[in-house]
């Protein structure tokens, strides 16, 4: 004889795909906000410490320290250099926030989830552009005030680069369609 | 080419409401109010199954087709 459920014992439901995608959901938006947090604030920290800037010199832009005149004013043009493409990650992050946001709702089949969808792919392939921008500028800015001849303007595209391209174009062919998708769903949305 | 729905015939001939026939079904009450004025793109046979047994009728007591040129001669003449 089977025993019933009681106060003590609830029956126990199988999570169902909703469930899963809202569990996703939240957990995204979490890592989107701290992520986010500690992306931004590293940056911002990172170009007013002598000494990160020295690496990130050799490591990113290809420069030796020796080669570089750090002033203040070579601080700044690179700290401003390095939002452009923070700017363009941040945007993309808001749109994965909301996006997230909108599928935990159970909003997954509607244009603006394909809208957010389009917006990160392009956030993606404009950062990995803006990238290789910034490590040009500052490589002009680290280097501006050595004597005529030790300038560099260095132009670096590193493996990084070409993966946020790679991504950016993969998600835009998924964003095409879900466009599709979405059109479905609504079409199928009128049979009763 | 139209199809017309007679299920507001057919409620009002078995004495049911849109929200009995809603509940029995397993559909909403705004769907059968779709359904009634003709503004849905299709029916599944599913769910014409469902109404057919719960309202005893036939798929021919709720639908009739119309060609366009009798609709709008009906139309006109109104």
């Amino acid at each position: 004889m089977q025993a019933m459920p009681t106060e003590k014992t609830p029956l126990l439901l199988a999570p169902t795909p909703m469930d899963r995608i809202r569990r996703i959901a939240n957990l995204m938006r979490g890592m989107v906000v701290i992520g986010g947090t500690v992306f931004v604030a590293s940056t911002l920290f990172l170009w007013f410490s002598h000494q990160w800037v020295e690496i990130v010199a050799m490591r990113d832009v290809g420069v030796d320290a020796a080669s570089i005149s750090l002033t203040p004013a070579a601080q700044w043009v690179s700290a401003l250099a390095a939002l452009v493409p923070l700017s363009v990650g941040v945007f993309g992050m808001f749109q994965v926030w909301k996006l997230f946001g909108d599928y935990a709702q159970g909003q997954i089949f509607t244009s603006q989830a394909s809208t957010r969808l389009r917006r990160l792919a392009w956030s993606l392939i404009v950062c990995a552009a803006a990238q290789v921008l910034a490590r040009t500028a500052t490589s002009l800015a680290l280097t501006f005030n050595n004597p005529p001849g030790k300038k560099m303007l260095i132009v670096n595209i590193s493996s990084t680069d070409y993966t946020f391209v790679l991504f950016g174009v993969l998600l835009l062919g998924i964003a095409w369609v879900m466009v599709e998708a979405t059109r479905l769903a609504q079409e199928n949305a009128e049979f009763i | 080419m139209s199809i017309v729905v007679h299920l507001d015939v057919m409620l009002a001939k078995r004495k049911m409401r849109s929200r009995e026939l809603a509940e029995h079904i397993g559909i909403t009450e705004q769907n059968i109010s779709l359904l009634k004025s003709g503004k849905v793109r299709g029916v599944r046979f599913d769910t014409l199954s469902r109404i057919c047994e719960v309202l005893q009728c036939q798929p021919a007591d709720l639908l009739e087709y119309v060609p366009d040129d009798e609709s709008s001669q009906a139309s006109v003449q109104r």
